[in-house]
């Protein structure tokens, strides 16, 4: 299978010369269509600007990010709004849904700035609420809503346009187990089913555990990555749970 | 750095913030300088000793208003500044834990507030001196007065009045800050961007109904402020009532009404960010209905006044020019409690030796006499029997004719009517009497009414001599009546001092035993002017004020519902909405919420306007209708303005979060 995305040498700088902080620092990697993969790290390990940087939210200091055949570095504003438009979906942990919409009109939203026409929103918006399973809660407001009711609502949304690449941030993190169990089943069902390429990033073992490919990241840099192949949960939530406790740094750093 | 320095960059760091505060400090200043200096504006004009006394009397009376005015600007700083304190709540939190002492914070306020207030009231008092000149304009105008030499006028008084007042305005506004600033706990300020989630709205269905009751009960209100006066006695306060409670149901109601109507067309709906706007509004509703009914019915009142002070000054000038057709009149009439045998004024004045020559070219009495016929006349809504006063023919054709009206010819056995009511029903009323074929029986002979013979004529020149009717019956017949009240009127010839020497003759003129009054076209028109320019001048003065205040408390409640829902607008662009979509959402919320109030506020003035034309003459009305030209041009550019900063106000919010 082709890349969806492909990460070439990614830098991030913050700061002047005389306090030159490297976010990201000569990350590459891949993601393939239709793959569940996640981005692991400690905290300041760079995944928020990494995901902020594919997202089009903020601008990589270097290297290419190419998006299903775009670089989008060299993009314009108009062109990255449309882009993130029409090819991205966000999924982000505090669910990010307006109060003031039902869930019907937080979803259908995705499709109206898109300008499409009434009878595709509809149709589409229902078939979406069907798959995730809210088919029940479509009027209800946000504050009606259960947090795994909230986050089902703001996937849907993420996915009603059918974009090439879901990017969640720690969608599990205000959500109790239960709720993020029925959660990240979902997006199985949406990555095998749906045929939908999702990039999730969590600090959370249990909920990385339902992904397919986890790369691991400290200090910018690239520094770890698992793949599941044919184990079962156990076994690669074990194997997760070894990487992620040499994350924050490993013995030889102890002096 | 320095405090001075913070308070420099604070001041222009949010710039955008302060736009509205601005905007309004300067309006205000500029208006209340505007209306205090009109005492020093005589000095472009030529005026007489009476117009120098009026220029007095504007002055004293503006001083006394502005008092209520600073009260009002007063508030609406105060009010602005709570909103700009809490935009900034984080702000201080942050000097507060950075270590900063609550006394150098403070110090930091006050310069801030110096800045702001140095800044609008130098830009307020630079426009409103340019300003003061197109008004001195308009003043001249107003007393057909002449303008002499057109110079700058700019009056010191004014420009003192205005610096104390807005100094203790800003006082005023600095306690309040320092006060608010200070009751925070640290905690508070520094997670003053938390918002509360959930809101109250009424159930859509529930909406459409009451929407539905509110235009029902607006419909009542219009009808009775139309038609009111011949279904019932207290329609005005029954309307009035009526509106205010149909103001706030529409308020209430519109946003769901609105949300129901579009949700049936899913094209329009479905459609953009316009489900986001329409949404965004509802929610709003049930903490914005109260201030939304606030604006509108003092809109309403502001869009009255502007209207009708335009028009006082040609109603009010025309009115006396009317009641003036000759150069001076001289009654005389019966005290309470003495007979009266009635005078003939020229004799008289022949007998005392006045020479009427010397003054007038043509000199004519009129006697009003007594008939002992009453007849029914209806007034305020009542009905009274009144006693007809009779006028020969021969006088009536003389006061006509002097004026170049047509002379009357009576068949024997006729009357004819001339009646001076202002009252449209009044008229009515005396008409469908006299048509009903009623008679009136006059030293025992019973004459009827010569068909169409209904005057409205003006017979001397009198400032009361509205609400009348008397009968003009043939000489004969008039002769041998008592007499009620005699006048003579006098046409000046054409020696320079001829109304001196009119009113040397005649002031204070006649028999003790009777009550005298002269009254001269001069003096009357004068009056007039009087009357007319303090009213115009005190209702554009505080219809300029409630403007302004409706459309800032609309401003900033606007700007901060901007400020609290920048998450919303930030989650749009999130989701992907350009941000010419996202701007043009943010635009047609704020222009909707503004012409909501606007909208209803222009139409109970139309119905206001309408019911009034019934009750004023014609001239009247046409004053009414410049004064609302006048009005719209005003209202357009301080609510255009006021939305215009708010759009950019908020626009610029959304580009720093």
């Amino acid at each position: 299978m082709s890349a969806l995305l492909k990460a070439v040498n990614i830098e991030k700088y913050y700061g002047g010369k005389s306090n030159l902080t490297k976010a990201l620092d000569g990350l590459s990697f891949e993601v393939r269509k239709g793959e569940f993969v996640g981005i692991m790290g400690a905290s300041g390990s760079g995944k928020t600007t990494l995901l902020n940087c594919i997202s089009t939210i903020d601008k990589a200091t270097s290297g290419q990010i190419w998006i299903n055949g775009k670089d989008i570095t060299k993009m314009g504003r108009a062109a990255i709004s449309r882009f993130r438009r029409e090819t991205l979906g966000f999924i982000f942990q505090d669910f990010n849904l307006l109060d003031t919409l039902t869930g019907y009109e937080n979803i259908a939203l995705a499709l109206t700035i898109m300008k499409k026409p009434v009878s595709h929103i509809d149709t589409r918006v229902r078939e979406v609420a069907g798959i995730l399973g809210i088919s029940e809660i479509l009027s209800r407001y946000p504050y009606q809503m259960s947090g795994g009711q909230k986050q089902r609502v703001a996937s849907a949304r993420a996915i009603v346009a059918d974009p090439k690449l879901v990017l969640a941030d720690e969608p599990t993190g205000a959500l109790d187990s239960k709720a993020s169990k029925a959660l990240l089943e979902s997006f199985r069902t949406l990555v095998s089913d749906q045929g939908a390429t999702i990039l999730m990033v969590t600090h959370d073992p249990y909920a990385a555990s339902f992904l397919k490919r986890i790369i691991f990241i400290r200090d910018g840099k690239l520094f770890h990555e698992l793949a599941r192949g044919d184990e079962s949960r156990k076994g690669f939530f074990d194997r997760i749970i070894e990487v992620v406790s040499l994350l924050g740094g490993d013995a030889n750093d102890i002096s | 750095m320095t405090s001075a320095e913070i308070a420099l960059r604070n001041v222009k760091k949010s710039a955008s913030d302060y736009a509205i505060y601005f905007l309004t400090l300067i309006f205000g200043v500029c208006v209340f300088y505007v209306f205090n200096a009109l005492e020093s504006q005589s000095a472009i004009m030529r005026i007489s000793a009476n117009q120098a006394v009026i220029f007095r009397q504007v002055g004293q009376i503006m001083s006394g208003i502005s008092v209520f005015v600073s009260t009002i600007l007063g508030l609406l700083i105060v009010y602005a500044n709570r909103f700009l304190m809490r935009r900034r709540k984080k702000e201080f939190g942050i000097y507060l834990l950075l270590g900063m002492d609550k006394s150098k914070m403070s110090f930091i306020l006050i310069l801030e507030t110096l800045y702001v207030g140095l800044f609008s009231l130098l830009a307020g008092l630079l426009l409103g001196a340019l300003l003061s000149q197109a008004m001195s304009l308009l003043t001249a105008k107003l007393l057909h007065a002449e303008v002499s030499t057109f110079v700058f006028v700019f009056s010191p008084q004014a420009l003192v009045k205005t610096i104390v007042c807005f100094s203790l305005i800003f006082l005023v506004a600095l306690v309040f800050n320092m006060a608010s600033a200070n009751n925070q706990t640290l905690l508070g300020m520094l997670y003053a961007n938390r918002k509360n989630e959930g809101f109250k709205t009424p159930k859509v269905s529930v909406s459409v109904g009451l929407f539905l009751a509110s235009l029902a009960l607006l419909g009542v209100a219009y009808w009775l402020a139309i038609d009111g006066p011949s279904v019932t006695e207290n329609c005005y306060q029954i309307a009035a009532v009526l509106g205010v409670a149909g103001t706030a149901l529409f308020f209430y109601s519109l946003s769901g009404f609105l949300l129901k109507a579009i949700q049936q067309s899913k094209k329009v709906y479905l459609s953009g960010l316009n489900m986001f706007v329409l949404r965004q509004i509802n929610s709003k509703i049930a903490t914005t209905c109260a201030s939304t009914t606030l604006v509108c019915l003092t809109l309403f009142v502001s869009i009255c006044t502007l209207s009708s002070g335009i028009s006082f000054s040609t109603s009010v000038y025309e009115g006396m020019k009317e009641s003036a057709p000759f150069d001076a009149s001289h009654a005389i009439f019966p005290k309470d409690d003495e007979d009266y045998l009635g005078v003939d004024l020229i004799e008289e004045a022949k007998a005392n030796g006045i020479d009427i020559g010397a003054f007038a070219k043509d000199a004519f009495t009129l006697r009003y006499r007594r008939t002992g016929v009453t007849m029914p006349v209806e007034l305020y809504s009542q009905i009274f029997d009144m006693e007809l006063l009779a006028i020969s023919l021969s006088e009536f054709n003389k006061a006509s004719v002097t004026q170049g009206l047509e002379p009357l010819a009576l068949e024997p056995g006729q009357f004819a009517v001339n009646q001076t009511f202002s009252n449209k029903t009044a008229i009515d009323y005396l008409n469908s009497w006299l048509d009903a074929g009623n008679t009136a029986t006059v030293s025992g002979e019973t004459l009827s009414f010569k068909p169409g013979a209904v005057f409205e004529r003006m017979l001397e020149t009198s400032e009361y001599q509205a609400n009348g009717a008397m009968i003009v019956i043939s000489d004969e017949l008039a002769k041998d009546l008592p007499s009620a009240r005699d006048v003579v009127s006098f046409i000046y010839n054409d020696a320079e001092n001829a109304q001196q020497l009119c009113v040397d003759a005649f002031l204070g003129f006649g028999p003790e035993s009777a009550n005298n009054m002269l009254q001269t076209r001069i003096g009357l028109l004068d009056r007039g002017d009087a009357t007319s320019t303090i009213l115009s001048y005190l209702a554009v003065y505080l219809g300029l004020i409630f403007l302004i205040a409706s459309a800032a408390i609309l401003a900033i409640g606007l700007l901060s519902e901007t400020s609290d829902n920048l998450f919303s607008y930030g989650l749009l662009r999130k989701v992907g909405a350009e941000e010419k979509m996202v701007n043009n959402a943010l635009y047609s919320q704020i222009s909707i919420r503004f012409m909501m109030p606007l909208g209803l506020a222009l139409a109970h003035s139309i119905a206001g306007i309408i019911g009034a034309s019934k009750l004023v003459s014609n001239f009247e009305l046409a004053g009414i209708l410049g004064g609302s030209l006048f009005t719209a041009l005003v209202i357009a550019a301080v609510f255009g303005g006021y939305c215009f900063a708010t759009c950019q106000g908020s626009k610029a919010m959304l580009g720093k979060s």
